[in-house]
Parts: C-alpha cells; sequence; structure tokens
C-alpha cells in the first residue's frame, strides 16, 4: 500500500485528523443505532405476527350492540353452516379476566380440544405429555407473562377464578407456554371451553364471535356481503382486515423513528455542512497546499471523497452491527417497551432475527448521500479558488 | 499506521461474517404458529393505552375503568 502515494497520503491524512474523525463516526454510529434497532424490532416483530396469521381464520363473525362486541346467539353458526362455499365455522369464546379491578388482566381463551385443527396444535404444543392428563381435570395453560403474576402472588400451582355468579373455580396451572410465542401468548390462558364459558360468564347458547374459512379466495368478497346481509347487527372482520391493522400498527411504530432519524440527520448534516464551509484555515491551507502542488480539483475531491467513504462505510457497519447485537441477542431492553408497552403484564419477547435489506440499504442511502454532499460541496468550493487565495 | 488500518478493516470484516453467520444458522421456531392454531388468535399481547391487548376484535373495553364503556362521539356531543 505504500508503494501508492495517493493511499499513502489517504490514510496520513485520515489518521492525523483521528479525533475530528473518530466525533463524526460516533455521532453516526449512534444515529444509525438507534434507527436500525427499532426497525429491527419492528421487522421482527411484524414478521412473527404475520406468519402466524397464516392459521388464523379468513372471517371472523361478531354480534354488535352499541358500537361494541357483544355475545353472538349459537345458532348463527348453523345459518353459516348452511352457506355455500363456507368451511370449518368454529365457535371461539374468549374475554378479559382482570386479576383485581383497572389492574393486570390476562385473556381468557376456550378451545374446543375436539376441533381438527385446535386438537393438532394441542399435540404440537405437549408434545411429550398425556392429553389425557390434562383433559381429566380443571387444567390450564398460561403464558409467561401470566406466571410470572401468579406466582409472584403466591399461585404457583393453581389459581381461583371468581365467576360472575360470585364462585371460585379453582384451576392448575398444567404447562407454561413457550417463551418464544410470548408475543401473543403472554398474557393468554388456554382452557377448555366449557370451563372459559363458566368463568367469562358466556352461557351455552352465545359464544364470543364465530370463526370461519372460505377456501376459494374469489368468493371471499361475495360471501363477506351475504354474511353481512344475515343480520343487522353482524360485524365480518376479514383476515385482510387484521392483517391491514398489524401492518399499520409496526408502521406507525417504525415510521415515527424514521421521521425523527430524518431530523436529526439533516441536523447533523446541517452542522456537517456549517463545519466544513467555515474558514478553518487549516483545511483551505491543506487544500490550497495540494493544488499548488499540482494536485487538479478532481484529485482533491477524490481525496475528500474516499476519505468520506471510509467514515460511512464504518459507522454504517458498526452502527448496524450494534443494532443486531443489541435487539437479537439481547432482546432490546428498554427499546423493546416502546413497542410492547408496560400497562399490563409485562412482556419479555425473543425477537427472531429478521433483517429487511432493503430497508437497511434506504437507511444507507439517505445516510451517505447528504453525508458525502455536505462534506464535497464546501471543498470543491475551496478547490476552485486560487491556491494563493486559499493558503491565505 | 497501515497496521491500525488493516487492524479496522478485519475488525469490521469479523463483525459482518459473525452476524451473518448468526443470522443464517439461527433456528426459526413455529411457537407463535402453535398458539395460532390453537386458539385461531394471533392478537399481540401488548400493554398499551392506544392498542389494548387483543381489542382488534372488540372496542367496547374501556382500559382504564373496565366495568364502563368507553365513551363514543356521540357522548361529548350531548354533553354540550
Amino acid at each position: 500500500m505504500r508503494n501508492s502515494p495517493f493511499l499513502y497520503f489517504l490514510m496520513l491524512s485520515l489518521f492525523k485528523q483521528k479525533i475530528k474523525h473518530l466525533g463524526v463516526v460516533a455521532i453516526s454510529v449512534v444515529v444509525i443505532f438507534l434507527l436500525s434497532s427499532v426497525l429491527f424490532i419492528s421487522s421482527s416483530m411484524k414478521s412473527s405476527i404475520l406468519g402466524g396469521l397464516k392459521y388464523q381464520p379468513d372471517f371472523i363473525i361478531q354480534k354488535v350492540q352499541g358500537g361494541g362486541r357483544v355475545n353472538a346467539p349459537l345458532e348463527w353458526i348453523d345459518k353459516l353452516v348452511d352457506m355455500y362455499g363456507i368451511k370449518s365455522v368454529t365457535a371461539r369464546v374468549y374475554g378479559r379476566y382482570y386479576f383485581s379491578p383497572k389492574h393486570e388482566s390476562s385473556l381468557i381463551v376456550g378451545v374446543d380440544f375436539m376441533d381438527e385443527q385446535s386438537h393438532k396444535g394441542l399435540r404440537k404444543l405437549m408434545d411429550k405429555t398425556n392429553l389425557k392428563d390434562f383433559l381429566g381435570s380443571n387444567n390450564m395453560l398460561v403464558g409467561q407473562g401470566v406466571y410470572r403474576y401468579l406466582k409472584s402472588h403466591f399461585y404457583p400451582k393453581s389459581y381461583s377464578f371468581l365467576t360472575p355468579k360470585g364462585d371460585f373455580k379453582k384451576v392448575n396451572i398444567f404447562q407454561v407456554l413457550n417463551p418464544d410465542s410470548s408475543l401473543i401468548s403472554n398474557d393468554m390462558i388456554i382452557m377448555p371451553i366449557d370451563m372459559a364459558r363458566e368463568i367469562l360468564g358466556v352461557d351455552e347458547d352465545h359464544v364470543s364471535d364465530i370463526a370461519l374459512n372460505v377456501p376459494n379466495d374469489d368468493e371471499w368478497s361475495s360471501i363477506a356481503d351475504k354474511i353481512a346481509s344475515l343480520y343487522y347487527d353482524i360485524r365480518v372482520i376479514t383476515k385482510q382486515d387484521v392483517h391491514r391493522v398489524y401492518e399499520n400498527l409496526f408502521n406507525y411504530k417504525g415510521g415515527l423513528f424514521l421521521v425523527l432519524f430524518l431530523i436529526s440527520m439533516v441536523t447533523f448534516v446541517l452542522i456537517l455542512y456549517q463545519r466544513y464551509s467555515m474558514t478553518y484555515s487549516t483545511e483551505k491551507r491543506e487544500i490550497g497546499l495540494l493544488r499548488a502542488l499540482g494536485w487538479s480539483i478532481s484529485d482533491v475531491l477524490k481525496l475528500k471523497f474516499i476519505q468520506t467513504l471510509f467514515i460511512v462505510i464504518i459507522s454504517f457497519v458498526v452502527g448496524v452491527s450494534m443494532a443486531y447485537i443489541y435487539v437479537f441477542m439481547f432482546d432490546a431492553p428498554l427499546l423493546i417497551d416502546i413497542f410492547m408497552g408496560s400497562s399490563n403484564l409485562s412482556n419479555d419477547v425473543r425477537l427472531t432475527p429478521i433483517v429487511d435489506f432493503s430497508v437497511l440499504s434506504t437507511i444507507l442511502l439517505i445516510y451517505s448521500v447528504p453525508f458525502v454532499a455536505a462534506v464535497l460541496i464546501p471543498v470543491w468550493k475551496i478547490s476552485v479558488t486560487d491556491p494563493k487565495e486559499a493558503m491565505l | 499506521m497501515n497496521r491500525l488500518f488493516l487492524t479496522v478493516f478485519f475488525i469490521l470484516i469479523a463483525l459482518v461474517v459473525g452476524l451473518s453467520a448468526h443470522y443464517i444458522r439461527y433456528t426459526k421456531t413455529d411457537a407463535i404458529s402453535t398458539i395460532t392454531q390453537l386458539t385461531y388468535m394471533t392478537a399481540p399481547a401488548l400493554g398499551v393505552s392506544y392498542f389494548e391487548s387483543k381489542n382488534i376484535y372488540d372496542d367496547g373495553d374501556n382500559i382504564v375503568y373496565p366495568e364502563m364503556s368507553k365513551a363514543q362521539k356521540m357522548d361529548f356531543i350531548y354533553e354540550k
């Protein structure tokens, strides 16, 4: 490398002003680290949720009263089953159970374990345990957050639920759900559907809502219209609606940070521009000296361009790598709360590594182009002046 | 000086290779899909005021006062 005077001079110049360059690298690393971390969290959570959406039923049918959901009558199921093109109509029974008023709550989900899909899911979940033991007595499966809460309130093995009738229903904790599923199961309690009815006060003639599938995608809109016209107080939620809600939810959070990034980036670039365009005698003299020694304008620009490129690449690689380690190896402490919130049971989510390369390349572009421009424009302005004048 | 730059260069390369290996070798679990398969639900367990957990299907709850129904747009109009 020493054989090339240009490269040698380039490194000499970088080394000579290492404090200045290290300062710029440090600020850039912090900005890129923060933005990449948020986008990594957002894309990982979005991907996990949307991945699970493939098992979500195509339609959810609800009864609406006063703008809110109320329990739907079971007879609706008979009507829906008779409709041509509809398959696997399932009743869902679920509801929130508040451990103490206005405080922590969990989601009780009643599952019909005789249902084919649910049975398969249960088999997968409890591969090594005997299903008879689970179904034999009052048992439930609880999420990590629920288990932590119950354990801290001296209910490590079972919990007595207060039913709407005023009775207590004691249910044993059979198994704690896999922490890898905490993103959706943290506050979840899964139990047989009849037990859920008893605890939530849903009578046998009603269900929370109805899920169904329509195998032919082309029939979705016409079937949605047909179902909606069955009753005046019906609400039809399609899988696309749910998909859109999740997309919006995570894009909103990620987008918020992208806006903050743009603001901080513009500020940073303005500072850089001002710093380079100010009449720094040493900087000006150096460029004037190079010009006097016979360097052309393009040589000077090439030198500064490669110098800036070094800084950009180092900052980007270090910033993104630090974000990857922080998010996917340490599960993003503190920042994850922006997405998960902390007003209910605390959630220790495990984030699956998902890197959206298109987002990364956009960050690189948004970061590098103004950065390089902020350095090169003032340098070009000095280079085009007379060397004698520049060295004054 | 050259050694310093080479060291920085190799550290960066090692960082990128190490993280790429972690990304490729990471075993993705289907734990979330299993729960969805079992419960027919995908709603995230969030605990934030703007998006009360599972409220994608239910907008009738009030997070602060769960016993009360949520204030509707018309309530403010009647209030005036």
